[in-house]
């Protein structure tokens, strides 16, 4: 039923359009079920759907506008962050003490659709400085106790692998920008869980030193789901 | 006594209506937000293919999509543009083209096996006594239920007294046709490659010297690939069975990511092709988006010839490599050690 046909005409009897107005009310009613909460408030009435499928995974990327939240998750159980207005936050919304920050919002990213890559390629990826150990750099422990360090970042790259300036890159997610670079057309996540990082290290042998004493060290980063 | 009915003018009243269905939720909408495993195939026929195809999910390797191989027609405008950008030419309708998964190709679903009633053999066997047993790729216990009916071959007899194939009892309703195919993810990488350099042994200290290095034959491919197959056989890493052909090492990693089954309407004939009346299950191999990486970081530092010694003249010492190289061997022993530590198989992990 739609509400023209609630409607009367005139010399039309209300009676008749009463009852059509009961029925209509009637068919609307909200019944509370297994997943759909129902609260009669003096304000208005609550419904509340509970969407047990949706996947509540760490690193959640959510794009709004120009700008990036990601859901908290951890890499080495660390709390990554985003650079926002040129401070570095942590994505679970606390500061470096790991208490919660009031009156803020959670750190969003800026996307700067210049560094799309040719194709509208943006990559919402996990930017790492390894140790020297082969772990996280710059790891140190908080007033709560909690291990924090700001070489966990998340960054915004045009390719999956990231720039070769020796950072560890990983991909939380893809973002397809439109052609005009106005807008993300799509997102497709790439992490569905908290992270173990390490660098892995082979440096070069005597014999290798000695046929060319500039060798470097080759190495590669790993991200493995914990 | 007669009860007084209330006159309300028409206006007011559909003013009211005009308010309250401003008001009133009049419906809900719940939009879906089912979550949907990366690499979740989707099976449909196609009109426009005359077959059936699917569509896959999005999954990744390592931040990189795969792409896949389909028809022009069954591609998505997306890919169809971006081949046009790249070669200056739209594909034609039939011609093949490769589309990333993150562009919602379909695929055909290509060639299929038969699994139960009228399946090839996987292995045939023949026992010390002369028995002969063939095994085959057994029926699905989901799909027994339908029908579906394991393939028997049962031989009387054996190889010395003579073999006679012992009929079994044909059903009264032909049963469901069972047919597969398995969609399988690959990574090229290089191989260690062995190369067998013959010397003079009447100038040479050696006869041959097997010579361990990375390379690949055809150009490895940027990113990963999605194939269809009718029945997929796992790789054998670093197989020395292959070392005397010189391709011992696989130019690719590879996993299974599903195998799509399709299952036909009771009494249908085997030699039709699949049609839209058959029904489709998929068995999901992978959940997660993956990690691939070789086991090993690349060893720069060359490796040492293994040098094959005989002592005959060149030519005749050609006949005898493969009994240099036969299991247990001394040379053998170190071409396989070779290969073991320096082959660059890889592995994958989900993320």
């Amino acid at each position: 039923m739609t509400t023209r046909e609630l409607k009367v005409s005139k010399g039309e009897k209300v009676r008749d359009a009463w009852e059509r107005l009961v029925r209509w009310v009637d068919s609307l009613k909200v019944v509370p079920d297994d997943g759909i909460d129902v609260r009669i408030t003096p304000h208005g009435t609550i419904v509340r759907v509970r969407d047990h499928q949706m996947f509540r995974h760490p690193f959640r990327v959510m794009v709004s506008g120009s700008s990036v939240r990601v859901s908290p998750g951890t890499v080495n159980d660390l709390i990554p962050v985003i650079t926002e207005s040129g401070q570095k936050r942590r994505i679970d919304n606390r500061d470096k003490d790991g208490t919660r920050e009031t009156g803020k919002d959670y750190p969003a990213l800026k996307l700067d659709p210049k560094k799309a890559s040719k194709d509208g390629r943006i990559y919402i990826s996990l930017r790492i400085k390894q140790s020297a150990s082969g772990g996280i750099s710059g790891v140190e422990e908080n007033k709560a106790g909690e291990q924090v360090s700001e070489n966990v970042e998340i960054v915004q790259t045009d390719s999956a692998k990231g720039p070769a300036d020796g950072f560890g890159y990983y991909p939380l997610a893809f973002l397809r920008a439109s052609s005009d670079g106005g807008s993300i057309e799509e997102v497709f996540q790439i992490v569905h869980h908290n992270i173990r990082y390490e660098f892995q290290e082979r440096r070069p042998s005597e014999a290798e030193l000695k046929k060319d004493p500039d060798a470097k060290a080759i190495g590669r980063h790993l991200f493995i789901p914990t | 006594m007669k009860r007084k009915v209330p006159i309300i003018n028409h206006k007011t009243w559909n003013a009211m209506i005009d308010e309250v269905s401003r008001r009133l939720p009049l419906r809900f909408v719940r939009m879906s937000r089912r979550w949907v495993h990366p690499w979740t195939i989707v099976p449909e026929w196609s009109d426009t293919a005359g077959q059936w195809v699917f569509r896959v999910r999005p999954g990744f390797v390592n931040g990189v999509e795969p792409e896949i191989s389909t028809l022009a027609m069954l591609a998505s405008e997306r890919t169809l543009d971006r081949i046009e950008e790249e070669t200056g030419n739209r594909p034609e309708k039939d011609q093949s083209v490769d589309a990333l998964i993150t562009e919602s190709p379909e695929i055909p679903a290509g060639g299929t096996r038969i699994i139960g009633k009228g399946a090839n053999p996987d292995s045939m066997a023949v026992s010390a006594s002369g028995n002969i047993a063939v095994k085959f790729e057994k029926v699905p216990e989901f799909f027994i239920q339908f029908g579906v009916s394991d393939e028997k071959l049962t031989f009387q007899g054996n190889l010395n007294s003579g073999i006679q194939e012992v009929q079994s009892e044909e059903p009264k309703e032909p049963p469901p046709l069972l047919r597969a195919c398995d969609v399988v993810l690959y990574v090229d990488r290089p191989a260690a490659k062995l190369d067998v350099i013959k010397g003079n042994p009447f100038l040479d200290s050696f006869s041959a010297l097997l010579v361990i290095n990375y390379g690949r034959s055809t150009p490895a491919r940027k990113r990963p690939y999605l194939k269809v197959t009718a029945k997929y056989q796992p790789i054998v890493e670093a197989d020395m069975g292959n070392l005397l052909e010189g391709a011992p090492d696989p130019e690719f990693d590879a996993i299974q990511i599903a195998t799509i089954y399709f299952i036909s309407p009771p009494g249908y004939a085997p030699d039709l092709p699949m049609d839209s009346t058959w029904a489709t299950f998929v068995k999901h191999d992978q959940f997660w988006n993956l990690c691939h990486a070789p086991q090993k970081i690349p060893d720069p530092t060359p490796i040492e010839p293994i040098t094959l010694q005989t002592g005959l003249v060149g030519g005749i010492a050609d006949s005898i490599f493969s009994s240099l190289l036969a299991p247990g061997n001394d040379a053998y022993n170190t071409a396989l050690q070779v290969l073991r530590n320096r082959n660059l198989a890889g592995r994958f992990w989900s993320l």
